[in-house]
């Protein structure tokens, strides 16, 4: 494998990784959907 | 100590890795409201604001984040890095596990946590198994 491809996979995988905290996932809202600001969201059972 | 050539691929995959949990790290640190209203993983649903608790889970992905920057410098880190963060990135994904089957967050969070909480575990555990072989 190249130098080149080598870091290109390294790259990517810790890119991936690293950013999929970070991904929209969302399909069902949770209890509560948090607007900026609101910082006491509490759970409403 | 010897350091990772720079075509090394794990050099900069922990590299990258490092860096983004030092980046989370900075956010929650900085800025713990915004983390806790921005970050899209509902976060709210676990539970009240509280600033000092997101600092706290911050300062555990400074630490992550750090070991990981050296282990992508130093392979002799290499193992040692992953393996704590594989072990945090498991205890949180129980943390999710138990407190979704409780009942503390909602059955929506099988589906949110699945990109952010259990994915990262796995490959996590995934890469400290691959590391941990290939350093012998």
């Amino acid at each position: 494998m190249s130098t080149l491809l080598r870091v290109a996979l390294g790259l990517l995988v810790g890119l991936v990784l690293g950013t999929l905290p970070f991904v929209h996932f969302r399909h069902g809202a949770g209890r509560h959907d948090a607007a900026p600001g609101d910082l006491h969201a509490t759970h409403t059972h | 100590m010897a350091r990772a050539d720079r075509g090394d691929p794990w050099a900069w995959a922990l590299g990258v890795f490092g860096l983004v949990n030092l980046a989370n790290a900075a956010w929650m640190l900085a800025a713990p409201a915004d983390w806790y209203a921005r970050l899209p993983a509902a976060v709210p649903d676990t539970g009240p604001f509280n600033a000092h608790f997101v600092r706290d889970v911050g300062s555990a992905f400074a630490m992550m984040g750090a070991a990981l920057i050296a282990g992508a410098v130093w392979p002799a880190w290499r193992v040692p890095a992953l393996a704590v963060t594989a072990l945090f990135y498991v205890l949180h994904a129980v943390v999710h596990v138990t407190d979704t089957l409780a009942g503390r967050l909602p059955p929506s969070h099988w589906v949110i946590d699945l990109p952010g909480v259990y994915l990262p575990a796995a490959v996590v555990v995934a890469l400290t198994a691959v590391a941990a072989r290939t350093s012998r």
